[in-house]
């Protein structure tokens, strides 16, 4: 009825950032889970080596393969000590199967030393970041002049960046300045008006370095920005971009930048994760430290989460997250968070008819909200009528799929959905940013 | 291990608005105007407002039993009507287009006028087009037009307010035509003074006449986020500045005639308005000067009608060339394009 009796109520443009709903408690290291699946690869088509096979006992922190070859590899650790008990395709979060490792854990959770930047045989710190497995862009790293460190948090009950920032301000501020040192670029935190409970932290931890400064923003950035912008700077390369500065700008979250910290001077390996657990099918929203690889079927139940009755759970949040077949799925790279629901949905033709998809009223407000500027009523017009090189010229693949177009939508218009059917229609899976934005590889 | 899964796509929140919430955050807009109206033209006006009102839903309920549905079911009608989703009767757009109707309305005319004019404006303006968010013009002010045209005579015929300030003796004044203050300007050569035309003691239209009742409803409008400030503040900018510009009392200008209301109610109608903000903004501008061109210049003493009506013609064109074109390769990031400067 929420639709229907007019309140007075103003009705927000932008997800309600509610503290009370967000996991404001001190991050959890979740136990070591029983069995991790590791995959070795984004998408299908990528190139991998395999270390290890079947039968083999692993460290936590063995190097069991590498996301793609040579120079252009990123290394891959087991996150548990423990017997390999298969390698080969497995379920992936994002694309069906991808050739992975699966761990029995031996409960021992024995690791494997590796020795701090200092004292190993690499000279470049990137290589050696390469070699730890810490997902950055390092093609275009090296020659950056902006690192922008994304603190906003844009899907709704998150705050996985929020808590890294209390809690390991330190490390991500030693990070930041190895960064800058080694690339010789500025760095700029984003932060949003209403985090309040950071400015004064992220004041705190740049005060001493001069090339980092903090820009207050008022609205949350999404995380495909990153991949947009990446994308943007590969059609720089080819000479297809001509202006501006963005092409040596990278965007990095705070949680890489901490694993940057343990790698170069503890000699960490990149085998955890931190992300936030929220939605209506766990007990109490929480940040966890979780090994990589580790079952989502696990993670929900450590977090209180009823398994019997949750209906969705995606990757990512309820905005902008990839929804889940199985929940026999692993924990990836880049994992924000987790949203685990008890939902209800009804089809289409069930529902009252005064929550069904009606015509565009032609209201503007999917325009005024949206991050990048576009016509969103206008494009999905186009692209249901299949016009699909019409709405490429409107500036179809600048869209961020954030979401808040339907989110705003009065009229209930699949809006997200339809710009996504006509990025798949034109490009293949692979113009689609939220797959993109998950990947480590070829960066 | 767990059930079955849902496999939809994100994102799964919503704010909860629905097109009908817009819809009855107009008709709340409108309390303080019916309101007014009632206590200075008498319950006459709500009667016109309320004939105006159930005339729109009758007609778009008629229209979609007859030319929407397939196999309406007339023995359980309720029923039907309730249950099918061609009938979008209860959506509260029609009650809108009725009641914006009968304020355009002086508030002496036969009852047969509303009538005809909020049945021609549901069939003509908007079933005609498409229905809802199809149309091309204001469905209310192409009522309002389409009476002017026929029936000139019912329409100018403005009457007095039941005169509350003037006579303390409570003698009931009644049916004493008066100017509009426009057309005691322009025929005339009379001025009407800015608190009567701020509180609405003077002839006119139901729902124009008074400027405080109209202020507060859309108050309530901008503050719900239903407008935006873009249409309506771009409108009186335009209005202030050429009545400036050409020797005018921008002042009179503004609380006269229907130009309050025009431009917070009708101008803003979501349908009809352009899309983008710079779109809003071109609206806005041009349908200030077209206004007072036609209040200055033309032949008619008041213009807000036409203007919006003519500004609703050019809104396909404006929205095509604000819309933002860009080639196929390039890709445009504002946001961190903010950040870099």
């Amino acid at each position: 009825m929420d639709g229907l009796i007019p309140t007075f109520q103003r009705r927000d443009k932008i997800p309600h950032y509610d503290n009370d709903k967000m996991p404001n408690s001190h991050s959890i290291v979740m136990p070591v889970p029983g069995k991790v699946i590791i995959p070795l690869q984004d998408v299908p088509e990528d190139a991998y080596e395999v270390f290890v096979s079947v039968g083999d006992n692993v460290k936590t922190g063995q190097e069991i393969g590498t996301i793609g070859t040579g120079t252009d590899s990123l290394s891959v650790h087991a996150t548990v000590s423990g017997e390999v008990v298969a390698v080969g395709e497995m379920f992936h979060p994002l694309v069906q199967h991808v050739a992975s490792v699966e761990i029995r854990s031996d409960g021992l959770d024995e690791h494997e030393e590796h020795r701090p930047f200092k004292y190993s045989d690499k000279t470049d710190p990137f290589d050696f970041l390469r070699k730890m497995g810490v997902p950055l862009e390092y093609r275009r790293i090296r020659n950056v002049s902006t690192i922008i460190i994304n603190a906003t948090e844009f899907e709704l009950c998150f705050n996985s960046r929020e808590r890294i920032i209390i809690e390991q301000g330190k490390k991500i501020a030693e990070g930041l300045r190895l960064l800058v040192f080694s690339t010789g670029a500025r760095a700029v935190f984003l932060v949003e008006r209403r985090q309040t409970g950071i400015i004064k932290v992220i004041r705190n931890l740049i005060a001493v370095s001069e090339k980092t400064e903090i820009k207050l923003v008022n609205k949350p950035y999404p995380d495909t920005v990153r991949e947009l912008v990446r994308k943007k700077s590969i059609a720089a390369e080819n000479g297809r971009e001509k202006k501006r500065s963005i092409h040596s700008t990278v965007i990095i979250n705070p949680d890489v930048l901490a694993a940057v910290h343990d790698a170069y001077y503890l000699g960490l390996p990149f085998i955890n994760e931190f992300l936030s657990i929220v939605g209506s099918a766990v007990r109490t929203p929480q940040n966890l430290w979780t090994r990589m690889g580790t079952l989502l079927v696990d993670v929900i139940e450590f977090a209180g989460g009823n398994i019997e009755n949750t209906r969705r759970v995606t990757i990512g949040g309820a905005l902008m997250g990839r929804p889940q077949f199985s929940l026999e799925v692993p924990v990836i790279r880049k994992t924000r968070g987790i949203y685990a629901a008890i939902a209800l949905t009804f089809q289409e033709e069930r529902k009252s008819k005064f929550y069904r998809r009606g015509p565009c009223i032609r209201c503007g407000k999917c325009i005024d909200v949206c991050p990048a500027s576009l016509v969103p009523n206008h494009l999905a017009e186009l692209i249901e009528h299949r016009h699909f090189e019409e709405a490429e010229e409107q500036g179809l693949f600048s869209c961020l799929e954030c979401g808040l177009c339907y989110y705003v939508c009065p009229s209930i218009i699949p809006l997200v959905e339809l710009v996504k059917l006509g990025k798949l229609k034109l490009k293949g899976r692979d113009s689609l940013l939220i797959f993109n934005s998950y990947k480590t590889h070829s960066f | 291990m767990s059930g079955k899964l849902i496999l939809s796509s994100p994102p799964f929140l919503r704010n909860g608005e629905t097109s009908h919430c817009l819809m009855f955050d107009v008709l709340i807009a409108t309390i303080p105007i019916l309101f007014f109206s009632v206590y200075f033209f008498g319950l006459y006006s709500l009667l016109i407002v309320v004939l105006s009102i159930s005339t729109a839903k009758l007609t778009e309920l008629l229209i979609q039993i007859f030319f929407k549905v397939e196999n309406f079911n007339y023995k359980h009608i309720v029923f039907s009507i309730m249950e099918s989703p061609e009938i979008t009767v209860l959506d509260g757009s029609a009650a809108v287009t009725g009641l914006l109707l009968a304020f355009t309305l002086p508030p002496t005319v036969p009852l047969w006028i509303p009538v005809v004019g909020s049945a021609f404006a549901i069939i003509v303006g908007k079933h005609l087009f498409g229905g809802l968010g199809y149309n091309i013009f204001n469905p209310a002010l192409a009522g309002r037009a389409f009476l002017l045209a026929a029936w000139p005579v019912y329409m100018t015929d403005w009457a007095a307010p039941v005169s509350r300030f003037a006579n303390e003796a409570g003698k009931a004044v009644d049916a004493v035509t008066a100017a509009t203050p426009l057309a005691a300007l322009k025929l005339e050569g009379q001025a009407t003074s800015f608190f009567d035309m701020f509180i609405g003691n003077t002839g006119g239209s139901i729902g124009e006449t008074s400027a405080l009742a109209v202020l507060l409803g859309a108050a309530y409008l901008l503050y719900k986020g239903t407008i935006t400030w873009h249409i309506p503040f771009s409108y009186m900018g335009t209005v202030v500045v050429f009545a400036l510009i050409t020797g005018n009392d921008p002042a009179f200008h503004f609380l006269a005639g229907g130009l309050l209301l025009g431009v917070f109610f009708m101008a803003t109608d979501v349908v009809t308005s352009p899309v983008t903000i710079t779109g809003r903004l071109i609206f806005g501008c041009c349908a200030g000067f077209i206004t007072m061109i036609i209040r200055c210049y033309g032949g008619y003493p008041e213009g807000v009608c036409y203007a919006i009506l003519i500004m609703n013609a050019f809104v396909p064109l404006i929205d095509r060339f604000t819309h933002k074109k860009v080639s196929a390769d390039e890709i445009h990031i504002p946001i961190v394009d903010k950040i870099l400067d």
